[in-house]
C-alpha cells in the first residue's frame, strides 16, 4: 500500500503545506474580514455624514426652492462612486430633487440615510422641518475593494507558503534527506558484504552521530565477521585436508557429511560421490545396520567412542580395518541425532600385526625345531619309515623268491618300492641340511650384538619359566663380521636353550646365564655364553659337537652340531670349556670385518 | 614256508610305504594280512575279530597307537599286538610292555625280527 512507504520528506512537506495553509488562510480571511466589518461602518457612518451635510446644506436652498442651488448641491457629492442616489423631498411640494445613477438590482445591500431637512428663519427662531433628505450609499464599492483586498492577501499567503515550502524543501533536502540517503546506501552496502562501506560523517548533529554509530557497528561486525571466517577457514583445513576420514552418520545410516579423506577411505573419490552412494536407493550402507545400532548404543551408554576396530568394506568389496573415535551430536528432542567420528585406516598396522604373529609362530616353531627332542624325533620317524618299508620289501622279495614258483610282479612290485622309498629317505636327508643352513647363507656386515639383542626375547619365556637369571656383558665398541643373521641367531638360540637345559635339574645354586661379547686375538669377534648348569665332562668335550652325541635322556643331539656348522661356514669357531666353579661356558669367534 | 591259518595279521601304520611293505613281508612267508591306515578304522572292521596278531605303529593320526593299545587290553580283546616305533627310549618300552604289548620293535626293524615276533604271537 503506497500510504505507508510515503517518505519522510513527504510526509513533513504535506503536513507544514496544510498547517501552513490553514494558518495562513485562517489568519487572511480574519484580516479581512475584520477589513471588511470595519469598511462597511465606515460606509455607513459617512452615509450619515453625507446625510448630515446634505440635511444642512439643503435648507436654504430648500427654504427658497432653489431647485438648481438644490441640484448643483447634489451633483457636486454624486461623481462619489459610492453614492448611489440622492434625493431631496419636501414636505409640502413632494420630491423634489432626485440624483441617482443607473444601478440595477444591488446584491451588495444599499446603506439608506434619511435625514431631515431643518430650517430655521432666524437663528433664534424655532426648526423647521422643512423636508428630508435621502442618501443612499452602495455597498459594493467596498466589497470590491475588500474582494480585491483578499485576493491579494490570498496570493501573498500563497507565495509565501510556497516559498517557505520551497525553502524547507531544500534545507531539508539538504540537511536531512542527503544525509539519510547516503547512510541508506552504505548501510545496504554493509549488509550486502562490504563491510569496509562506512558513512560520511559531516555534522555533529544526530544524524552525524548516527552515522558514526552505524559506523563503529560496521568495525564490529567486520572484525566478528573476519574471526568467525578465519576460525572456519582453520577448521575447514583441517577437515578438508585431514588424513582420516572425518564423517557424520545418523542413527538410520544415512551420511550427513564427509571429508575427501572419509572418501577416498572407502574408495570414492570425493566426498559427494560417496554421500550419494552410501544414502542412495541401492546402497549397501557404510556400516551394517548391526554396526550402526551398537555404535549408537556405545555412544548412549559411555557418551564416546574410543578406539573402537572395525571392519569396513570398500567400494570394489575389499575389506579395511579401521579404528573409531566418536562422539554423539544432540538432536532437538535431546537424544543423540547422529554421530560425529574420525576414522583411521589400521589394515596395515592390522596386516603386520598378523604377519608378526605369523613370523612370531613360525620362529617360536623354528626355535623349538632347532633346539629340542622334536626335531630328532621327526628327523627319526621321517628316515625310519623309507627304511623300515626297504627292509620289509626286500625281505619280502627274498621270501617270495625263495618259493618254488615265485610271484615275479609282487617281487618288482616290492622293489620298484624299494627305490621310492629310498628317494624319500634320501630327501629327508636333503631337507635336513637345507633346514640347518637354510638358504645359502646371506652374509651381512652384522653387529654381533644385535644378534645376541634379537634373540634375548625370544627366550624371555622360557627363562622365566626356567627361572634363569640372564646378563648380557656386551661389549660397546664391536667390530662388525660378515655374516647370515638368521643363522647366527640360531646358533646364539641353540647355545642359550642348552644352558638352560643344563640348569635345569640345578636347585642349590642360582641359575645364572650370562651372555658376553668382545674382542677376541685382534681381528675377531668372540660371543660367550656361560651358564651355571651341569657342567660337561671334560673327556667328552670334543664328542659335544657331534651329530647324536647326547647326554641329555631325551633328544638326538642336533643343535650344537648345526650351530658348529653354521659357525664353521662363517669361518669361524665354535668350542664349549667348563667353568671353574659350576657349569660350562659355549662360544663362538668369528672373524671381524674392518 | 608258508604258514596257514585263520587267524589275520592287522597292520595298523598310518605310512603308506610301509603298510604296504609290512604287508607284503607277511605276505611273503604266506600270513594273510589285513592293512588299516588308523586305530579308528581297525576297531571299525569287521576283520577285527578274525586278528590273530595285531602289528602297531605307535605313532598314528588320530588316536595314537599307545591309547589303542590300552583300549584293546582294557575291552580284554587278548588280541597280542606288536608295537613299532621310531623312539628306542626306556621310557615309551615300559609303557608298551606294561599296556599289555608282547613285543616291542625300533624302526627300522629287522625283517626277521618282525617275523619272528609274529609267529610267536600267533602261537601263544
Amino acid at each position: 500500500m503506497k500510504l505507508g512507504h510515503v517518505g519522510l520528506h513527504t510526509k513533513l512537506m504535506l503536513a507544514l503545506a496544510l498547517l501552513v495553509a490553514v494558518v495562513a488562510g485562517g489568519s487572511a480571511h480574519f484580516v479581512v474580514e475584520h477589513e471588511r466589518e470595519r469598511r462597511l461602518h465606515e460606509l455607513e457612518r459617512r452615509t450619515e455624514r453625507i446625510a448630515e451635510v446634505f440635511s444642512r446644506a439643503l435648507a436654504q436652498p430648500l427654504w427658497d426652492m432653489d431647485r438648481k442651488a438644490i441640484d448643483t448641491q447634489l451633483a457636486a457629492r454624486f461623481p462619489d462612486p459610492e453614492v448611489v442616489e440622492v434625493s431631496v423631498t419636501s414636505i409640502d411640494r413632494g420630491p423634489m430633487s432626485i440624483v441617482a445613477g443607473a444601478r440595477g438590482p444591488d446584491p451588495t445591500g444599499e446603506i439608506v440615510r434619511v435625514r431631515p431637512i431643518r430650517y430655521a428663519a432666524s437663528v433664534d427662531a424655532p426648526a423647521l422641518t422643512i423636508g428630508e433628505v435621502r442618501v443612499v450609499l452602495t455597498r459594493a464599492v467596498a466589497e470590491r475593494t475588500i474582494a480585491g483586498a483578499r485576493r491579494a492577501i490570498l496570493a501573498l499567503t500563497a507565495g509565501v507558503v510556497a516559498t517557505l515550502y520551497a525553502a524547507t524543501f531544500v534545507l531539508f533536502k539538504r540537511l536531512v534527506r542527503r544525509p539519510i540517503d547516503r547512510l541508506e546506501e552504505m548501510v545496504d552496502r554493509i549488509a550486502g558484504g562490504d563491510l569496509d562501506a562506512r558513512c560520511p560523517v559531516t555534522s555533529g548533529d544526530e544524524l552525524g552521530r548516527l552515522a558514526g554509530r552505524v559506523n563503529a557497528m560496521a568495525d564490529r561486525l567486520r572484525d566478528s565477521t573476519a574471526r568467525l571466517r578465519e576460525s572456519e577457514r582453520k577448521y575447514r583445513g583441517i577437515f578438508e585436508n585431514a588424513l582420516e576420514g572425518i564423517f557424520q552418520l545418523d542413527r538410520a545410516g544415512r551420511l550427513r557429511d564427509a571429508n575427501p579423506a572419509m572418501a577416498r577411505l572407502v574408495g570414492h573419490v570425493t566426498p559427494s560421490e560417496l554421500i550419494s552412494a552410501i544414502n542412495g536407493p541401492h546402497s549397501v550402507g557404510l556400516f551394517t545396520r548391526t554396526q550402526t545400532d551398537a555404535l549408537f548404543e556405545t555412544l548412549a551408554s559411555k557418551g564416546e567412542i574410543a578406539g573402537v576396530e572395525l571392519e569396513l568394506t570398500r567400494l570394489d568389496g575389499s575389506p579395511i580395518w579401521v579404528q573409531l573415535n566418536a562422539r554423539g551430536v544432540g538432536g532437538p528432542d535431546g537424544e543423540t541425532a547422529c554421530l560425529e567420528g574420525l576414522l583411521t585406516d589400521i589394515t596395515s598396522r592390522k596386516q603386520a600385526e598378523t604377519a608378526l604373529h605369523q613370523t612370531q609362530t613360525e620362529l617360536a616353531h623354528a626355535t623349538r625345531m632347532t633346539t629340542l627332542g622334536e626335531l630328532a624325533a621327526s628327523i627319526a620317524h621321517e628316515i625310519n619309515q623309507p627304511l623300515g618299508a626297504i627292509v620289509a620289501d626286500t625281505t619280502a622279495a627274498i621270501n617270495w623268491l625263495a618259493t618254488d614258483h615265485p610271484d615275479l610282479d609282487s617281487v618288482r612290485e616290492a622293489l620298484a618300492a624299494v627305490v621310492k622309498d629310498g628317494h624319500r629317505a634320501a630327501d629327508v636327508i636333503q631337507r635336513i641340511r637345507d633346514f640347518a643352513r637354510k638358504t645359502d647363507p646371506r652374509k651381512a656386515r652384522l653387529d654381533a650384538n644385535d644378534v645376541v639383542r634379537d634373540v634375548v626375547p625370544l627366550v624371555r619365556t622360557e627363562i622365566l619359566r626356567h627361572g634363569v637369571s640372564l646378563r648380557t656383558e656386551l661389549a660397546a665398541a664391536l667390530p662388525s663380521v660378515m655374516g647370515d643373521r638368521v643363522q647366527l641367531q640360531q646358533v646364539v638360540l641353540n647355545l642359550i636353550v642348552n644352558g638352560i637345559e643344563a640348569m635345569s635339574s640345578v636347585g642349590d645354586r642360582p641359575r645364572e646365564l650370562v651372555i658376553r661379547s668382545r674382542r677376541h686375538e685382534g681381528d675377531q669377534v668372540l660371543v660367550a655364553v656361560q651358564d651355571s648348569g651341569i657342567g660337561i665332562d671334560p673327556t667328552s668335550l670334543d664328542q659335544l659337537f657331534d651329530a647324536f652325541f647326547t647326554t641329555k635322556p631325551s633328544g638326538m643331539g642336533m643343535g650344537l652340531s648345526i650351530a658348529r656348522s653354521i659357525v664353521e661356514s662363517h669361518g669361524g669357531r665354535l668350542w664349549a670349556a667348563p667353568n671353574a666353579d659350576h657349569g660350562a661356558t659355549f662360544q663362538f669367534a668369528l672373524p671381524s670385518v674392518p | 614256508m608258508s604258514e596257514r591259518g585263520t587267524e589275520i595279521v592287522s597292520v595298523v601304520d598310518d605310512d603308506a610305504s610301509l603298510r604296504r611293505s609290512v604287508r607284503n613281508l607277511l605276505m611273503s612267508v604266506g600270513f594273510q594280512v589285513q592293512a588299516f591306515a588308523s586305530a579308528e578304522e581297525f576297531l571299525e572292521s569287521p576283520q577285527r575279530a578274525n586278528t590273530g596278531c595285531l602289528v602297531l605303529d605307535l605313532r598314528l593320526a588320530g588316536m595314537n597307537g599307545l591309547d589303542l593299545l590300552k583300549h584293546l587290553g582294557a575291552t580284554g580283546s587278548g588280541i597280542p599286538v606288536i608295537i613299532l616305533t621310531a623312539h628306542g627310549d626306556d621310557e615309551v618300552r615300559q609303557r608298551a610292555l606294561q599296556a599289555g604289548a608282547v613285543a616291542l620293535l625300533g624302526k627300522p626293524f629287522r625283517g626277521d625280527a618282525l617275523l619272528d615276533a609274529v609267529r610267536t604271537a600267533l602261537h601263544r
